[in-house]
């Protein structure tokens, strides 16, 4: 993320908070499967940057809508790591979902974690990205960003340890997904 | 004259006629011509025709070939002909290919294609065009939607003045770059005649999530039209349902399956409560009549080469295929129909656009068993939703169509924890309420069964019976299914305009009785007006 984009994201989260709606809050199923605390998520307000960056607005977290993931969970228990090089970037790992070993079922890393966040700082983000060695990608929707991974671990498990966090509603790989042509 | 368009070539011999206004719209002729013509005047040019549009039985079948041993039953076709003369299409709603690719310089799309607004997934540049010169799967689908009509060259599409966007996303399948694709500024319309394989659960939420903001943010508010095609896995044990992926089972998606030319499902679509309508997808093209589209240009490129040229008038250098076919050719089919709908009426919602198709659709294939009556009197099949896309009645209906009503949702949650009977016969059945009587657009399902062996969930059939009796089939048995129904989203269109009010029933029976499950809680949602 440049440091302008920094800056009109960091704007955006303060003039949001000036004009803050109700505040809700949504409770969470642990999203890896245990009975440990829900998160609380407070979505009184949102900062939106567009994809292209051109322009910026402000939207109420109304009408963005929370989905609580098990995707996680789900990959976790139904993937079946067929070729794991635990190198920094993982990409190129292959799964087989249900581990059933055809290209239907196959899901390939790319060294990229999709993640999707509540209302965060600018600081905090930034703290964020050092810690876990985030590299800004691009920004894919209004409330998810594309980070190449730069940490020692591989997508899967950077994505496990992420989505504790209180602020990321999501992570996961970027996957490759089995998609064929009709 | 085979290969030459009949109505323009009785426009032809009579020499001394001028072609009026539409009229060169194949089926805008059928109307006896007037000479206009005065002393001074400048005879107006004569459209040109497309040489091989006699071969796209899809947009008018007579009964023709199309290169297979066979030909189809006249008239079952898509009904568009006689749209032409007041619709074609317009640039003001750009349709968007997400495939694999979309030769930009095919003579046929050229000037349809918006460079522009066009994106390669795969280098970031705006060429759509395809990485590989062999799949031409993009170009195919890309001359379905809208080949320019009546400029003399090959084929018509069904919306001939359609803008096309080409975003070629499946060359580099990533979860990042499908939402990009899927919510792309400007797009109208989606195409994605693909989807995913295998035998499992495929689970696309973030996808599916990206559509709902598509509904509800595209076309200023008025939502982004998407359409799936239905896929191509009817195959014994190995059938999948509409209802075993995300893509095509939520209601965002136009779900679309494919008949043949003889009007009857094609061997290879899928089938499901979630399908919309039928398009046009064809067969193999050897004994029976795939579709006639554009190809990659050359003999040496794409599906049509030396060793599979259809070596008719108007295809001598290898620039269309007689043999594309599936699910993907048939929602192209559709998307076309959607593309003139707007031009007819662009205030339609997606919501409207969804009624209007099946409110709409002709029961094609009226022998077949699956047919049935749902209480608000629409005719339901699970092979063709509600039947084939009828191009003329969905945009006449369009044109003075003044929306549906503003949406509302009711739902209803049950917690069951009961063990599904294992005798093979015995079903398990739960009741819902719903204390609100809304006209029903479309129900959601969501279930949560345990299974004690995680893996084949294929032995279960699941129903959903509405307040009035009408019955929708989730899951059949006797299927080779992988996964856990973990609070899986199920989805139905069968209940169209049925009321809501009343007790709903989930019908869930252990068919080979070998397995322990257990059904553990369901959430049914109904969206109407």
């Amino acid at each position: 993320m440049t440091n302008t984009m920094r800056i009109i994201f960091l704007l955006l989260s303060l003039l949001t908070a000036s004009s803050a709606d109700t505040t809700k809050t949504y409770e969470l199923v642990n999203q890896t499967g245990g009975a440990s605390t829900p998160y609380v998520l407070h979505l009184d307000q949102y900062a939106v940057t567009y994809r292209n960056n051109r322009h910026s607005k402000v939207k109420s977290v109304k009408k963005v809508e929370i989905h609580p993931s098990y995707k996680l969970y789900f990959l976790r228990n139904s993937l079946t790591q067929m070729n794991t090089n635990h190198s920094s970037d993982s990409q190129g790992n292959v799964y087989y979902k249900y581990g059933i070993e055809d290209a239907s079922h196959r899901y390939i890393s790319t060294g990229e974690v999709l993640v999707t966040f509540t209302p965060i700082s600018q600081q905090a983000m930034k703290e964020l990205e050092q810690k876990y060695k985030l590299q800004y990608v691009k920004q894919v929707k209004p409330d998810t960003v594309l980070y190449r991974n730069r940490s020692e671990k591989n997508d899967i498990d950077l994505s496990s340890a992420l989505i504790q966090l209180p602020n990321i509603i999501e992570a996961k790989p970027n996957w490759i997904l089995p998609l064929r042509l009709f | 004259m085979v290969f030459f368009n009949k109505y323009i070539y009785t426009a032809l011999v009579s020499s001394a006629v001028l072609m009026v206004a539409g009229c060169g719209s194949g089926s805008g002729s059928k109307t006896p011509l007037q000479p206009t013509i005065s002393p001074s005047a400048t005879p107006t040019p004569l459209p040109k025709a497309d040489p091989l549009f006699q071969t796209q039985w899809y947009l008018e079948n007579t009964g023709q070939t199309s290169g297979a041993e066979n030909g189809g039953m006249s008239g079952e076709d898509i009904h568009v002909v006689d749209v032409w003369p007041e619709f074609k299409g317009s640039h003001l709603n750009a349709v968007g290919i997400l495939d694999i690719g979309v030769e930009a310089k095919h003579p046929d799309l050229e000037e349809n294609i918006d460079i522009s607004k066009s994106y390669r997934y795969a280098d970031g540049s705006n060429d759509p065009s395809p990485l590989n010169s062999r799949n031409s799967h993009g170009t195919c689908v890309a001359g379905i939607v809208a080949a320019k009509g009546w400029n003399g060259l090959g084929i018509r599409g069904v919306a001939p003045n359609a803008r096309i966007v080409g975003l070629n996303v499946l060359s580099a399948p990533t979860e990042a770059n499908l939402i990009d694709a899927l919510s792309r500024e400007g797009i109208a319309i989606s195409n994605n005649s693909w989807g995913a394989g295998g035998n499992g659960l495929n689970e696309f939420q973030t996808l599916v999530n990206t559509m709902e903001l598509g509904c509800k943010k595209g076309r200023g508010g008025k939502g982004t039209i998407y359409l799936f095609a239905a896929g191509n896995s009817r195959n014994g044990i190995n059938n999948s349902n509409t209802n075993m992926s995300d893509l095509t089972n939520n209601r965002y998606a136009i779900a679309v399956s494919a008949v043949d030319a003889n009007g009857k499902y094609a061997s290879y679509s899928n089938y499901g409560s979630t399908v919309l309508v039928a398009g046009a997808g064809g067969e193999y093209g050897k004994t029976f009549p795939a579709i006639v589209s554009t190809d990659l240009t050359g003999l040496d490129k794409g599906w049509d080469t030396n060793e599979t040229h259809y070596n008719v008038p108007g295809n001598e250098n290898g620039d269309y295929t007689n043999l594309m076919n599936g699910t993907s050719a048939a929602c192209p089919t559709v998307t076309g129909v959607v593309a003139l709908m707007l031009d007819a009426n662009p205030n339609l919602s997606w919501r409207d656009v969804r009624y209007i198709l099946a409110a709409t659709a002709r029961k094609n294939d009226p022998e077949n068993e699956m047919w049935t009556v749902n209480a608000a009197g629409f005719h339901i099949n699970y092979n063709y939703g509600f039947g084939m896309v009828d191009a003329f009645k969905a945009v006449t209906m369009s044109k003075t169509f003044e929306g549906l009503k503003e949406e509302i949702r009711v739902e209803s949650s049950v917690d069951v924890n009961r063990s599904i009977p294992n005798d093979g016969r015995t079903a398990l059945v739960s009741t819902t309420t719903i204390n609100r009587d809304i006209i029903i657009e479309h129900v959601d399902i969501w279930i949560t069964i345990d299974n004690k062996i995680y893996g084949q969930i294929g032995d279960l059939e699941i129903k959903l019976i509405s307040p009035a009796g009408t019955e929708s089939i989730l899951a059949w048995s006797g299927v080779r299914t992988y996964g856990r129904y973990s609070n899986w989203r199920f989805g139905t269109v069968r209940h169209l305009d049925e009321k809501a009010y009343g007790k709903w029933k989930l019908s869930v029976k252990d068919a080979d009785g070998d397995s322990e499950y257990t059904l553990r809680k369901w959430k049914l949602k109904v969206y109407g007006h």
